[in-house]
């Protein structure tokens, strides 16, 4: 224990002699990891987001294609689905996206509210469109349609911690949303079929093809795989714009160890001449090493936190999530577990220890001492 | 050494002030989980509202087969023909 | 194996029929051939040659640094040839301290750290072995460079650390290879004085050097190294033609 700790202490002082290089590669990886990480902890935020809400979504939804793009279903066509054991319910949906010029973005129009006769149909509105439009409870709005202007009178707005999943939504009542969104009388967007027994999924998804030819059924499973291709690609994506740097960063890791300047190669012949085995100094290289990788890979991880969790991620959200004129800034919660951040800094600490002992032990091998 | 004890203080204390704040974050999610189920019942899908700029990105698994994001995650582009790898099979 | 005595004093490094041969990337250089020499207690011991004649490598194998190609080497009575890499740079550390050319010292390092710096890989410095350093900068006049940084210290004094350094294991033997290079004359005198003071306190002491200055102003038994063969007793003072020749060879061809 007492070598090991003459020995860290050694290695300390060699790092305090080449202050600047040291200094300059803790930044480096600090920068390097800290993008990384933050690609990961907003990737496995998202996608625990979905997870835990992923039951509340439809057992089955059922698409009619014509020309391979979803079109409008009868309402009745899949009625006789509901006296089947294993189905709970089969619900019509009036649902879609509707263009708002005036902000330039699209909205989804949900028919989900009760049917009104009021003269302008009640609406719920999400946390960012209401906050685009500073919309208040009791505000009334116009929107434009093929039929005329549709007037909703806001009813309530949805809260900041549903945002992720409605803040572009505006929920009204059947009648108002088939005049936004132009769906005839008769006629649905898709039906929403919930089950009693999940493991009979694939059997009413056959019944229901049988009823409507080349029907699409997506099952809830394939919603979340759906998902996770989007965030692979979009975060391997990120990954792959952060292995330039990473290159670079090994790159200049080597040089400094490889290149063993002249400085570093007298060391060792000296260390060797006063009595030093290789493994004595391939034992500091390795603290010199450690000290320099943990250190920066740990201040890249909690940078990466503060950014993601603290800061909401200014610059990265846009990149990962896409941009919006709707959407605020990402509030996410973090799902981050011992297991994920020992791989982390694995992934940092081991090749950098790696490249620094390699020529430091050639040079301690090489029986130079002076 | 004396230094690198104190930096290893100020880290520690910085992992558990991470700890902390993430540990309170993560009870105040789960805690909202009812409220966040319901939003997605009433949206009806549990794609999250990501990028309204054009429709198959907003909810990706509602969306026609042949739109890249989808089933082609390697589409630099939302033509399907700018797509680096084709759609994956899916299992029967 | 008993130690070797020679007359009254004990041998502490032997070397016989040590030859060593490196290979440089492109031929066979053969840096020692068949060398015999001791070093007993309390004896100094020239051994003079060009550039490139072998003194350092005669000077690395004679501390346990390098294991020889052939033959045999003793140090304190126990045979290092054959011994593995840890264990003969274990025995050779605690009784043999070297002064390389160009001293070795660790720049941005304070002098006393410098000193110190043997003593790591078994733990630090213990309290005793700190004190010993502290006396040891009493001894070589140097006690308020103990916190300087080397970078800011003369030749002569950087020689004092490093004399320092070598002797905080109290070895039994004390190498030199070609201390007074870059010394002015008043330091190589300092320097006489100090080696004769080693001497007298019972150290064996090897200098390899072919520097007149010291070759004239110490005593002690000379032998001279040629193209790694060592050619026999040199005598007592340098004569002038030996100086000359000493002037004309230099070149290199050799190893270090």
């Amino acid at each position: 224990m007492k070598r090991q700790l003459a020995l860290l202490e050694f290695a300390l002082g060699s790092l305090r002699r080449r202050r600047g290089r040291s200094v300059a590669l803790v930044a480096a990886l600090a920068a390097v990891t800290g993008l990384y990480a933050s690609g990961v902890f907003v990737v496995d935020a998202l996608r625990a987001e979905v997870a835990s809400t992923v039951e509340a979504a439809p057992s089955l939804t059922v698409q009619r294609l014509v020309a391979g793009r979803p079109s409008l279903i009868d309402e009745g066509a899949l009625s006789s689905l509901a006296s089947d054991p294993a189905v709970r319910s089969v619900r019509g949906r009036v649902w879609g996206f509707f263009y708002a010029s005036a902000i330039e973005a699209n909205i989804v129009v949900v028919g989900g509210l009760a049917s009104s006769s009021e003269d302008a149909a009640p609406a719920v509105v999400g946390h960012g469109l209401s906050q685009r439009l500073a919309l208040h409870d009791g505000d009334r709005l116009a929107l434009g349609s093929p039929d005329g202007p549709v007037r909703v009178q806001i009813a309530d707005v949805r809260p900041g911690v549903t945002a992720l999943h409605d803040t572009d939504v505006l929920e009204t009542t059947p009648e108002a949303a088939r005049r936004l969104l132009g769906v005839p009388a008769g006629q649905v967007v898709d039906v929403a079929v919930e089950l009693s027994r999940e493991e009979e999924a694939s059997v009413v998804a056959e019944r229901a093809i049988e009823l409507v030819p080349g029907a699409r059924v997506i099952e809830r499973s394939a919603m979340v795989r759906a998902y996770d291709l989007t965030f692979d690609g979009r975060g391997g994506l990120l990954n792959a714009l952060l292995i330039p740097c990473l290159a670079a960063l090994l790159l200049l890791g080597w040089e400094r160890f490889t290149g063993l300047g002249p400085e570093e190669r007298k060391e060792i012949a000296v260390l060797k001449s006063c009595g030093w085995h290789t493994s004595d100094v391939l034992t500091c290289r390795i603290y010199e090493s450690l000290v320099i990788a943990l250190g920066g890979a740990l201040l890249g991880l909690l940078g990466a936190y503060a950014y993601v969790f603290v800061l909401d991620a200014p610059g990265l959200a846009s990149v990962l999530l896409g941009w919006s004129s709707l959407h605020g800034g990402l509030h996410l919660a973090p799902q981050i577990d011992a297991a994920s951040i020992l791989s982390l800094l694995a992934l940092v600490v081991l090749p950098f220890v790696a490249i620094g002992v390699v020529p430091a032990w050639r040079a301690a091998a090489s029986g130079r001492t002076s | 050494m004396r230094r690198l004890g104190l930096a290893a203080l100020v880290m520690l204390a910085l992992i558990v002030a991470m700890h902390v704040h993430g540990s309170a974050r993560h009870s105040a999610w789960q805690d909202c989980v009812d409220e966040r189920r319901s939003a997605v019942a009433r949206v009806g899908f549990s794609d999250l509202a990501l990028s309204s700029s054009a429709r198959w990105l907003r909810a990706p698994s509602q969306t026609e087969r042949s739109a890249p994001l989808s089933d082609g995650p390697i589409a630099f582009d939302t033509d399907p023909a700018g797509a680096l790898l084709g759609p994956v099979e899916e299992a029967p | 194996m008993a130690r070797r005595s020679v007359g009254a004093h004990v041998v502490i490094v032997r070397l016989d029929g040590v030859s060593k041969r490196f290979f440089d990337g492109r031929r066979k250089v053969e840096a020692l051939r068949d060398v015999s020499v001791e070093l007993a207690s309390e004896e100094t011991l020239l051994i003079q040659g060009p550039s490139g004649s072998g003194k350092s490598t005669l000077l690395s194998i004679a501390a346990g640094l390098l294991p020889p190609t052939s033959g045999d080497v003793w140090i304190d009575g126990r045979s290092i040839a054959h011994m593995r890499d840890h264990h003969r740079v274990a025995h050779c550390r605690d009784r043999v301290g070297v002064v390389r050319q160009g001293l070795g010292l660790i720049d941005g390092m304070g002098a006393l750290e410098n000193v110190l710096v043997p003593l790591t890989p078994t733990g630090g410095a213990s309290k005793g072995e700190l004190e010993r350093a502290h006396a040891l900068f009493e001894e070589l006049d140097i006690r308020e460079l103990e916190g300087a940084d080397v970078r800011a210290m003369s030749g002569g004094q950087r020689q004092r650390v490093a004399i320092a350094r070598a002797l905080i294991r109290a070895p039994k033997a004390l190498l030199f290879d070609e201390p007074t290079a870059h010394l002015d004359d008043k330091n190589v005198l300092d320097f006489v004085e100090l080696v004769e003071g080693q001497r007298g306190g019972g150290r064996a002491v090897l200098i390899a050097t072919h520097d007149p200055r010291l070759l004239n102003a110490l005593s002690g038994r000379r032998q001279r190294i040629v193209a790694g063969a060592l050619q026999g007793d040199g005598g007592d003072k340098l004569d002038e033609e030996g100086g000359d020749e000493l002037d004309e060879e230099g070149g290199d061809g050799g190893v270090p």
